[in-house]
This record gives C-alpha cells, sequence and structure tokens, in this order.
C-alpha cells in the first residue's frame, strides 16, 4: 500500500490539523516514549511530521524512512495519553494503529509480533500453547469448574472471558482460580469458556489488522451466544476495550449481551454481602490501566469497588485517571521493546508515595509489568490484583 | 569526512542525522510553502540532543571549532522561523534541560535550566503555594528559554510585562563555546534575539504569591466600548494581571469547535452565524474588582462568572480552531494601545472578510494581535496565505506598530523591535564571540545574498510580497479560505 493511498482512505486531513503545539509530548501526562527515548519521531506529533513529510513529498517512502518510522511505531505503548492531552482532539490511536498496518503491510513488523501473530493464527492464543492447555490454571481446582465450562447459563448467570494473560501468563495465572472463589462465596452463577476461549485478538487490533481479528471476534461472540449469556464480565482491561469497542465494529451491531469488568460487577454483590472485618488496614493506590482508562474512560467501578472493601485506605496516584501514567506493557511493547517497558514502569513507579503499601491492577498486564519493575527496583510495595484484593477481604472474615 | 560525519563520530547517540528526524526538524509552526522554502535548505545536518549542560557546552565548542552552523531549539513551538535552518546546520535541542534548580520564597525567583516548560514549573510552584507571572497560551509545552529568545508576551501580562519583565539572570553559552553567567544588565544578549548570541542553559526567573484568581467576561457589539474598558483597567487597577480580547469570529470558531466536543449536541451547526457573536474581554484580577467598576455601560453585558471559570482554565486551547483549517497561517504585531481600533478599522478595511483575531494587553500600553489565516498547506494557495503576514506587519507600521517576533521571516526588522543601542551591543558580541556568524545564522539581521550581496533576504520577501498581492488582484485569489466546518457534520453522523 502506497502512503498516499493510506493517508487519502484512513488518515485524511487529520495529520495536518495538528496545532504542532506539541503538548503531547511535553506536557506532564503527556508521552511516555518521547519522555524515555526524546527524539522528536518517538513523540506524537513527530510521528505526525514524519506523515505530513511523507504526503508533501519532502520524504520518500524508502526503507531508511520505513524503519525509523516503525521503530517509532513499536515503541509506542498506544496508551493514548497523546489523544487524551490533543489540542485539536486528533484520534491519535487509530492513525498509530492505521500506521502500524502500513509499515506491516511493508514488510516492516518487528519479528517478535511476527511470531506472536503466528502463535495467534495456529493456537489461538498469544503463547502458542496447545488450546487444551488454556485450562491448566484450574489444575487444582478441577471438579469444581468441570460442570462450568459451556455451561448454558440461565438469565441471571454470567460469562466469565479470563483472557490468554490470566489464564495463561506467569505471574497472575493464580488469578481466575480466586475469581472462581469469589465467584463461589457470592453464590454466582457463572459459565466458562475453557478451551473454547480463543485470545480476543487485541494483538491485531492494536496492530491496525481487524481483519486478522475478524475470525477471533466471530468465535468467541459464537461461543458466549451458545452459552446464553446475557452478561459477560472480564477481568482482563485489553479483553474489556476489545469486546466494547473493537467488536461492534466488526460485527457492525451492537454485541448481543453486556459487557462488564470483574470489579463493576461484583460492586453491587459485594453491598449485598460485604465482607464483615477484614485483615489489618492499608494504604493502597489504583493504577489506572490505560485500555480501560482513557481508551473507554472507565474510572469510577474499580474505585468504588475498592471503597467498599473494609480497611483499605485508598489513594491515588499523583497522576491518575485522565493522567495516568502507563505501565509500559501496553501496545505490544512488552512484545517489541521489554527494557523500555521496565523503564516505563519505573516512571510510573517514581510517583510512588512512600506510604502506599498496595499497588491494585486492574489489568494482568499492568499486574506483571509493575510486579516485575517493583521486584527489580527492590520497592517495597505489594503488587495486587484487584480480585486478589476482594478475595482477602472475604478471607479476613474466616481468620 | 563531511560535516555529518564528524558530527557523527564525536556524539553518536546524541546526534542523528537520519532523514526522517532531518525532516521533521526542517519546520515549525508556520507552514512553509514550495516556493518560499526554494530560497533556503531547510533541512539540517542533524540534530543534536544535549542531556547535560556539559554535553551542552562541548557540542557548540565543537559546531565552533569545526565551524558548524548551530540552531538552538526549544520545543519548536514557535512560528516564526527562529529554530529551523536556512542554510546547512545542525540544529540543538535544549528541551531535554528540564531541572528546576531551585526557588526563592525570599527573593520570589525560581531557577531553572532552559528546556523546562512553563507547566512543569508552574506545577512544582503551586506545591510552594507559588507561581508564574506572566507566561504563553503555549505553556503545557513551550520553554521558557525559548519564550525569553522569541521575546514572547501572554497571560499575566497586563501587570507583569513581558517576556523581558520575567527574568533575574541568566547562563550563556556564547558561540564560542564559553559559559557566562549574567546579569538583568545584559538582558538584551538574549531577549527576543531568537537565540543568535548563543544557549541559554539556565536562567532565574521572578514569580509570585499564588493568588485568588477573580475572572470577568463582557460581551459587547461594540469594540470601541469594550477598547474604553481596557482603558480604565489599564489605567486604574493594578491588581489586574490579564486582559485578552476576542473579536467576534474568533469567538465564532472556537464555540463551534467547542459544540463539536459534545458530538450529540444538536447545536452544532454547519455554517458559522457571526451575528450572534460579539467581542468578548476576559479580565483576571488577583483582587476582586468593585462592583461599580464592573459594567455601567448598557451595550457591555457582564457574563457569568461560571462560564468564564472554565473558560479560563481552559486558557490554552485557542488554537484549537486549527481543527476548522486544516493549516493557519498565524500573524501577531504589537500595536500601541491607543491605535487599537484604528488599526483593526486598517486590517477590515484591507481584508474585507471575517478573520478570526485575539489580543493580550500589555503593561506599558502596547498590545499583541494574532490573527488566524485558514489555508491548507498541501495547496498551492500556501503561497498565497504567505504574504498575509507581511501585509499585516506592513498595516501594524502604519500605526506606529510593528512585528511581534523576528526570527527568520522578519529578519531585518530588527530597529523596530530592538534600540540602536541593543544593536550596537548585539552586533559588538557577535564580531567578539561569533565572528563567522555560526549561532543560529540569519535571523535577526537579514540574510545577505552571496550571489547578490546587496540584496538582503528582507528585500527579497518585500518584492516577493508586492508581487504577490498584485497577482492576487489580477487573479482575484485571496490569500487564505474560510474555516473549513465539514468536519461537524462527520460528527454529526
Ligand atoms: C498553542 C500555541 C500558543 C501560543 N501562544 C503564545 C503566546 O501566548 N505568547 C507568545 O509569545 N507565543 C505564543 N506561542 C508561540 C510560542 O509557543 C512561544 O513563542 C514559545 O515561547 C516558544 O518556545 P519554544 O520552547 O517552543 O521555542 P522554539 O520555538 O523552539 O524557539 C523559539 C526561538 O527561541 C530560540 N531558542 C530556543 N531555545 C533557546 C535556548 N535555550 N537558548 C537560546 N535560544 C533559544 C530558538 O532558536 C528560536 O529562535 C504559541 C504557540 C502555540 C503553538
Ligand atoms: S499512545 Fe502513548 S506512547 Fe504512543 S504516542 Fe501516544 S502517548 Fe506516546
Ligand atoms: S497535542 Fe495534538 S495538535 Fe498538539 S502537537 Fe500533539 S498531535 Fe499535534
Amino acid at each position: 500500500m502506497q502512503i498516499k493511498e493510506l493517508i487519502d482512505a484512513e488518515l485524511g486531513t487529520e495529520p495536518f490539523i495538528c496545532a504542532l503545539c506539541g503538548y503531547c509530548r511535553q506536557s506532564e501526562a503527556a508521552c511516555p516514549e518521547f519522555k524515555l527515548l526524546h527524539w522528536e519521531i518517538f513523540s506524537p506529533r513527530g510521528k505526525l511530521a514524519a506523515v505530513k513529510a511523507l504526503e508533501k513529498g519532502q520524504l520518500k517512502a524508502n526503507e531508511t524512512t520505513i524503519a525509523r518510522i516503525t521503530e517509532s511505531l513499536y515503541n509506542c505503548t498506544m496508551c493514548s495519553a497523546c489523544s487524551e492531552v490533543c489540542l485539536v482532539d486528533i484520534d491519535l490511536i487509530a492513525l498509530w494503529k492505521n500506521l502500524r498496518r502500513w509499515v506491516t503491510k511493508e514488510g516492516f513488523l518487528p519479528d517478535t509480533l511476527s511470531d506472536l501473530f503466528d502463535n495467534l493464527d495456529e493456537s489461538k492464543n498469544i503463547y502458542g500453547v496447545d488450546l487444551i492447555d488454556r485450562n491448566l490454571w484450574a489444575m487444582n481446582i478441577e471438579d469444581e469448574v468441570e460442570e462450568r465450562y459451556n455451561a448454558k447459563l440461565s438469565n441471571e448467570g454470567v460469562g466469565v472471558f479470563f483472557g490468554c494473560v490470566f489464564s495463561m501468563g506467569g505471574s497472575v495465572r493464580d488469578v481466575p482460580e480466586k475469581v472462581v472463589e469469589v465467584f463461589e462465596k457470592l453464590g454466582i452463577e457463572y459459565s466458562l469458556l475453557g478451551t473454547e476461549e480463543w485470545c480476543c485478538g487485541n494483538p491485531f487490533f492494536l496492530n491496525g489488522l481487524p481483519e486478522k481479528g475478524k475470525d477471533f471476534a466471530e468465535h468467541n461472540l459464537a461461543k458466549l451466544k451458545e452459552m446464553n449469556v446475557k452478561k459477560m464480565v472480564t477481568g482482563c482491561a485489553g479483553c474489556f476495550r476489545v469486546f466494547t469497542e473493537e467488536y461492534p465494529k466488526i460485527t457492525n451491531e451492537p454485541l448481543p449481551f453486556e459487557v462488564q469488568t470483574i470489579a463493576e460487577f461484583l460492586v453491587e454483590h459485594i453491598k449485598n454481602n460485604p465482607p464483615i472485618q477484614s485483615q489489618k488496614a492499608f494504604k493502597a493506590v489504583f493504577k489506572d490501566p490505560c485500555e480501560l482508562g482513557r481508551h473507554c474512560n472507565y474510572y469510577e467501578p474499580p474505585r468504588e469497588l475498592i471503597n467498599q472493601l473494609p480497611g483499605i485506605e485508598l489513594l491515588e496516584f499523583p497522576h491518575s485517571r485522565e493522567e495516568a501514567f502507563c505501565c509500559g506493557a501496553g501496545g505490544l511493547l512488552k512484545a517489541t521493546n521489554a527494557p523500555l517497558t521496565l523503564d516505563m514502569a519505573h516512571i510510573l513507579l517514581e510517583e510512588l508515595q512512600p506510604e502506599v503499601e498496595a499497588i491494585v491492577n486492574s489489568c494482568p498486564t499492568c499486574q506483571e509489568a509493575i510486579e516485575k519493575a517493583v521486584k527489580k527496583e527492590g520497592i517495597d510495595v505489594e503488587v495486587i490484583d484487584i480480585i486478589d484484593l476482594v478475595l482477602r477481604a472475604y478471607q479476613g472474615d474466616e481468620k | 569526512m563531511n560535516k555529518t560525519d564528524i558530527l557523527e563520530q564525536r556524539f553518536k547517540k546524541s546526534f542523528s542525522s537520519n532523514t526522517v528526524d532531518r525532516a521533521i526538524y526542517s519546520s515549525d509552526l508556520a507552514p512553509t510553502s514550495k516556493i518560499v522554502s526554494f530560497f533556503f535548505i531547510s533541512k539540517p545536518l542533524g540534530i543534536l540532543l544535549p542531556r547535560t549542560i556539559t554535553d551542552l557546552q562541548e557540542m557548540i565548542t565543537f559546531c565552533y571549532q569545526n565551524k558548524i552552523s548551530f540552531i538552538p531549539r526549544g520545543s519548536g513551538t514557535s512560528g516564526y522561523g527562529g529554530a529551523t535552518p536556512t542554510r546547512k546546520s545542525v540544529i540543538i535541542d535544549c528541551s531535554r534541560l528540564v531541572d528546576i534548580i531551585s526557588f526563592d520564597k525570599e527573593n520570589m525567583t525560581a531557577t531553572v535550566e532552559s528546556g523546562v516548560t512553563f507547566e512543569q514549573l508552574t506545577r512544582f510552584l503551586e506545591k510552594e503555594e507559588l507561581t508564574l507571572r506572566s507566561y504563553p497560551s503555549s505553556a503545557p509545552a513551550a520553554t521558557i528559554a525559548g519564550w525569553i529568545a522569541q521575546g514572547g508576551m501572554g497571560f499575566g501580562t497586563a501587570k507583569y510585562g513581558t517576556a523581558k519583565d520575567q527574568v533575574v539572570s541568566f547562563n550563556l553559552i556564547r558561540p564560542d563555546g564559553t559559559l557566562e553567567n549574567y546579569s538583568i544588565d545584559d538582558l538584551d544578549l538574549i531577549y527576543a534575539l531568537s537565540g543568535i548570541t548563543g544557549i541559554i542553559t539556565q536562567l532565574t526567573i521572578k514569580i509570585r504569591s499564588l493568588t485568588n484568581e477573580n475572572v470577568y467576561g463582557y460581551n459587547s457589539p461594540s469594540l470601541e466600548k469594550l477598547l474604553e474598558k481596557v482603558d480604565i483597567f489599564t489605567n486604574n487597577n493594578h491588581s489586574i494581571h490579564t486582559i485578552h480580547l476576542q473579536n467576534p469570529d474568533f469567538r465564532s470558531l472556537k464555540q463551534l469547535i467547542d459544540k463539536g466536543e459534545n458530538k450529540t449536541s444538536e447545536e452544532a451547526s454547519d455554517s458559522i452565524d457571526l451575528s450572534e457573536h460579539e467581542y468578548h474581554l476576559l479580565v483576571v484580577s488577583e483582587e476582586e474588582i468593585k462592583e461599580n467598576d464592573l459594567s455601567k455601560d448598557s451595550k457591555i453585558k457582564l457574563l457569568s462568572p461560571d462560564i468564564i471559570k472554565e473558560e479560563w482554565e481552559k486558557r490554552f486551547t485557542s488554537l484549537r480552531i486549527k481543527r476548522l483549517g486544516p493549516s493557519i497561517m498565524p500573524c501577531e504585531v504589537v500595536i500601541p494601545q491607543d491605535k487599537f481600533h484604528t488599526f483593526i478599522k486598517l486590517v477590515q478595511k484591507k481584508f474585507n472578510e471575517p478573520i478570526a483575531w485575539e489580543s493580550h494587553f500589555v503593561k506599558g500600553s502596547e498590545a499583541i494581535i494574532l490573527f488566524y489565516f485558514f489555508t491548507d498547506e498541501r495547496s498551492f494557495s500556501l503561497n498565497f496565505a504567505f504574504l498575509n503576514p507581511l501585509v499585516i506587519v506592513q498595516l501594524a507600521e502604519k500605526v506606529g506598530g510593528r512585528a511581534y517576533a523576528l526570527g527568520y521571516w522578519f529578519s531585518g526588522y530588527e530597529k523596530k523591535l530592538l534600540s540602536p543601542a541593543t544593536l550596537n551591543k548585539v552586533r559588538h558580541y557577535k564580531e567578539k564571540h561569533d565572528e563567522s556568524s555560526l549561532c543560529n545564522p540569519d535571523k535577526v539581521f537579514s540574510r545577505r545574498f552571496k550571489w547578490f550581496p546587496i540584496i538582503s533576504n528582507k528585500t527579497v520577501i518585500k518584492l516577493g510580497s508586492f508581487s504577490g498581492q498584485i497577482l492576487m488582484k489580477i487573479l482575484r485569489i485571496k490569500g487564505y479560505k474560510k474555516a473549513n466546518t465539514s468536519y461537524l457534520k462527520k460528527m454529526k453522523k
């Protein structure tokens, strides 16, 4: 695809509307890629300037040019901080996706992503493991969950979509088991997709290849429909975004069921059945995941949930909600430049107030990235998934 | 070895000559047309990115010794060509020098590195119940050094003066690589000089206590009435720090954009109805303005404090109207306050079309007026849009005004902006520390063309402007277009 075609068909006038104000690169809550790499091309403004130079013929779309633009596109975490601050409301995330699509078609997709996409094509998950192994997280509770796989739900029940990272990721693989435990405690009717759960397709969507995510959307939606799902819940910010933002675009119609985060879903249940007393009181901050917060404009439900748990004093990062700093692992950056992910997490941790005892996450990718950075930097703070926090509150009752 | 190679060899990862990097550092806020850029080399040899002042000093010394021209750059938000090349040069991007060094509550000063932005410093100071005195509406990104070098104005200038009035002392690496600390007495070595005297590394600027902001808004169909109000405020009320005026065309465009923000709003209109809109004055005072000073004239409406407060909070968003471009050719002029109305009438007569403008009043009875001309940088018409700033400056000169800054585009107009004593001092300094004119060449003082040295850049631009205007008349071409509102239709769908 020629860059001119891409601009005419997809980008339109948008790159030219950029006011060059630089708010996306320099204001405090702006681009983490630029904060760390600091050449103009690694800023949102710089990326747009490159597109404009291509369109105006000041730059030729040769190997050197595309390679440099590729480098800048895959050092980006798709955190959407740029779109949030953009003076003229350019949908920069849409532009980055289109540009990633262009460089991919030009043969510049980074090798690590090419491998990841092969995994998705072949095994329907990001790790390339056999579908049968998707249930390994349930090893210890196989008997309990057996009957939940693909079970038909009544209208009150919920379908749970765990996503690849929770199901198979390293340090967060224990979270699904905790979800089950909480749901059992609260007497919630639920079904699991088990080996029928495919990746939500996020890597393809983040790479501007929705046509490749289509199979994934269709498969997951069909399976959930078969289970008579009226409400689907997920603990993964990326899956939430893909279901609510990408799937309706793919199917050209609204989803046939409601989608909630597990956190939001639990708010009502906990109100009706609150944990009585808790563990020792402690101070925690909630880390807004970019794909939930800025992408979906979704800030309050996780906070509401935490505020219902006894003994937790909820603090805020100095930059939170729309201004939240990225953990560094989004936008496929973990696969394309893992050291940069760690550096971005470092910027986030630099903000951590000394009195904070726990960082609460509502996204497995944030959880993993922050855990890793905390360990590397030897910071004395717990990094915990929000479901884990809920479970602990109930376990506190038992003690 | 050519210059690029030696820079590469010496500075390795702090230097980039990548073609993409060179292309994107070759422009600033003002779009440049192909015809105009034919006259100079706009792509830099490469970009140097110092992380520390020591790095920076080494870079400047190296450039000096190897006779490589260099251009200081902050955040690149200016539009006068001051931070872009005109001949083979390397750009030195100083936006990484971002340390806030200290603040002094007793003397009310803050000392910062040159790449610190206004927003960064404000957030820092506010924790200490302190704040800035004057700052530009590009505060979230503009660097403090860039603003001083540009000779900037903006919010706060009605009470606290322009960029010039903020500086207490500064450190400058001179073009020959020597670092010197200067007091306020030598401010004329950097103020409004587009960085031709070296690179500012550190500045101590004045700050103030954080006070209540009492924000007032007035609307009127009569510019004259609002200007009378401005006169009263500037003469009698010394707690007012900001007086900001917008014309009905600017209001219309801004409101159109703000309505578009609310995508479900039925109000989003396809066309701009100018009759709905009036001149709008925003006044910010550190003390409450007395009731009977607020408005006594039936032709002036006092606006609700809530609306106006929100407007104040969104004060860095004027350029949002660029969405209606896609491109804007900005033009700023400084004029005597008492000639404001005469000047606007001249502009109206000349253009005979709605043009959006906004203005800040400045201590010492001056006003800066910023005009926005819509254009499309992809089209040939950009060559004509380019003439508008020149026309506006000519009109300003008729009433004793001048271009707001020099940079490249208004190089040659230095006598209008700087006193003879300052110019003498700068020339003498350049001879001593930059005899080959390596530091930001062709800026401030008009470039002489090698092949025909009696012709200067200023003359070429003036001739171009003159013949361009004749051509426009003959061909009935306008140098600007109406704001494009089709995006609102898209949003409504
Ligand atoms: C949205 C928007 C609003 C604006 N509002 C205003 C306003 O209200 N008032 C106003 O005055 N301007 C305004 N501007 C113009 C511009 O932002 C200011 O002039 C700004 O201060 C320039 O700072 P900068 O860091 O971007 O400098 P640059 O554009 O990078 O450079 C400006 C000049 O300073 C020189 N320079 C930069 N750094 C140094 C240094 N360290 N040492 C020596 N010379 C240096 C450069 O060579 C150049 O000549 C606005 C621009 C935008 C995009
Ligand atoms: S999405 Fe985030 S990392 Fe990417 S360009 Fe925007 S602000 Fe930078
Ligand atoms: S904030 Fe938006 S308008 Fe400003 S430079 Fe960035 S992309 Fe351009």
